[in-house]
């Protein structure tokens, strides 16, 4: 991993490194951990935890109502046929937009993320503005991604302020009929899973 | 408690910007950051509740004007001082031992 | 210390917080509650924006370690958590954007039966 760090810290990036080096360097000595855990960490949450994993799932969950009823009933189980569970998803709801609600997901209190489904949030997500003001003003938020919410529809704010992890289920774009899974798996975006997006109508063709 | 980490519903934040986008850790302090908190607590150091409630007790101000990592740095010193894992000496002293070696400069 | 080679075992097992409990819940789905309006100095999941607020059982999670204990040194103290729908003219009045709802999953001991209040 490359340094960087001259923007938007307080203090010098030196004085960061230096104080979690210290205290890796003294919990190493006292037994507590493991050096090379902290590599194997940071290569998994780097590098195999992320979104196309929940991709793979609303991807299943379209191509198969039996699975997507199961996934809606029990997000927790169902993910665990998938062999998905694990860190910051011990216990999950899948939660399906329709043309009636859409459904956002925030942690007001700190920045608590499906981990297992979409790997570590987004900055913005972590940010004090969408933290703020989601539960308040949820269509003034989704405005500033780009999506308008119509006022006869309902839209559910999710805060995961205790252990339960939510997912957004989008909905399926419309020309997407017959498509394969590993097609549909390409068409779905990581904002459309925390409830900031919509996936658009694919051309025909 | 009421904290500034409890913040919704709170107005004034200004707009979202969705193009402050990175789910990369921006620097190797960071990561690192994060794998010593979760290896810490995977050797029962704390618990997570812990964690949190330490976060939320920084002051308002400082929680406004440091970076996501920089709250778990914070709740990592807290809690392992704070729990005798270590001392704040050891922890003062083994900081300017890096320094004096130019370890942070690296990073 | 949890060795190198165990890594990816423990982030897939995770640290579930369900726990198994003796006392059955005190609410049911569809019943209306009002949250507790108690300031604490200490650690709690119920949200300021959610204090003194009415809301509708929507579903039970099964009970949970109860981080406000947890988190005071308390131990565990498992609970029973209840994912709660508070409509977003109750929470915020007039001051809402439009038709909505907020969902927050909260222990039982934030909860008065609707008729306390």
């Amino acid at each position: 991993m490359t340094a960087m760090g001259h923007d938007d810290h307080t203090l010098p990036p030196s004085s960061l490194a230096l104080r979690i080096k210290a205290i890796e360097t003294l919990m190493v000595e006292k037994g507590k951990i493991d050096p090379g855990a902290v590599t194997e960490i940071v290569d998994i949450f780097q590098n195999k935890l992320g979104p196309r994993i929940g991709a793979k799932v609303v991807a299943r969950a379209w191509s198969d109502p039996a699975y997507k009823a199961r996934l809606l009933a029990d997000g927790t189980e169902a993910l665990k046929e998938l062999g998905i569970g694990g860190l910051q998803g011990e216990a999950m709801h899948i939660l399906e937009n329709t043309s009636e609600v859409h459904n956002v997901i925030v942690c007001t209190l700190c920045s608590c993320y499906p981990w297992t489904v979409l790997g570590l949030p987004p900055s913005w997500y972590k940010s004090a503005a969408y933290r703020s003001r989601i539960v308040i003003e949820p269509r003034a938020v989704l405005a500033e991604f780009g999506l308008q919410i119509s006022d006869d529809r309902e839209v559910r704010v999710y805060d995961s302020n205790a252990e339960i992890r939510y997912m957004v289920l989008p909905e399926r774009p419309a020309g997407t009929d017959g498509w394969t899974e590993i097609q549909l798996e390409a068409l779905v975006t990581r904002d459309s899973m925390i409830g900031v997006s919509a996936l658009t109508a694919v051309a025909a063709g | 408690m009421r904290s500034i980490a409890d913040m919704g519903g709170i107005q004034g934040f200004g707009p979202v910007d969705p193009a402050d986008d990175d789910t990369r850790f921006k620097a190797e302090w960071e990561a690192d950051t994060f794998a010593v908190n979760l290896l810490s607590l995977a050797a029962g150091c704390f618990n997570i509740d812990e964690s949190r409630h330490s976060m939320e007790k920084i002051p308002a101000v400082e929680y406004l004007t440091t970076t996501y990592f920089e709250h778990w740095l914070h709740s990592l010193e807290d809690l392992l001082i704070s729990k005798g894992v270590f001392s704040q000496e050891e922890y003062q002293t083994r900081i300017a031992e890096l320094a004096a070696k130019g370890a942070g400069d690296a990073a | 210390m949890l060795p190198k080679d165990m890594v990816a075992v423990a982030v897939a097992t995770g640290a579930p917080s369900l726990r198994p409990v003796e006392t059955s819940p005190r609410f049911q789905v569809g019943e209306t509650i009002r949250t507790i309006n108690d300031t604490f100095a200490t650690h709690t999941r119920l949200p300021g924006y959610a204090r003194d607020k009415p809301g509708t059982i929507v579903g039970y999670e099964g009970a949970h370690v109860f981080a406000d204990a947890h988190a005071a040194g308390q131990g565990e103290c498992p609970d029973h958590l209840y994912c709660v729908r508070f409509d977003s003219k109750s929470l915020w009045g007039k001051g809402s954007d439009g038709s909505g709802a907020v969902y927050l999953s909260l222990w039982e001991s934030y909860l008065l039966a609707g008729d306390d209040q």
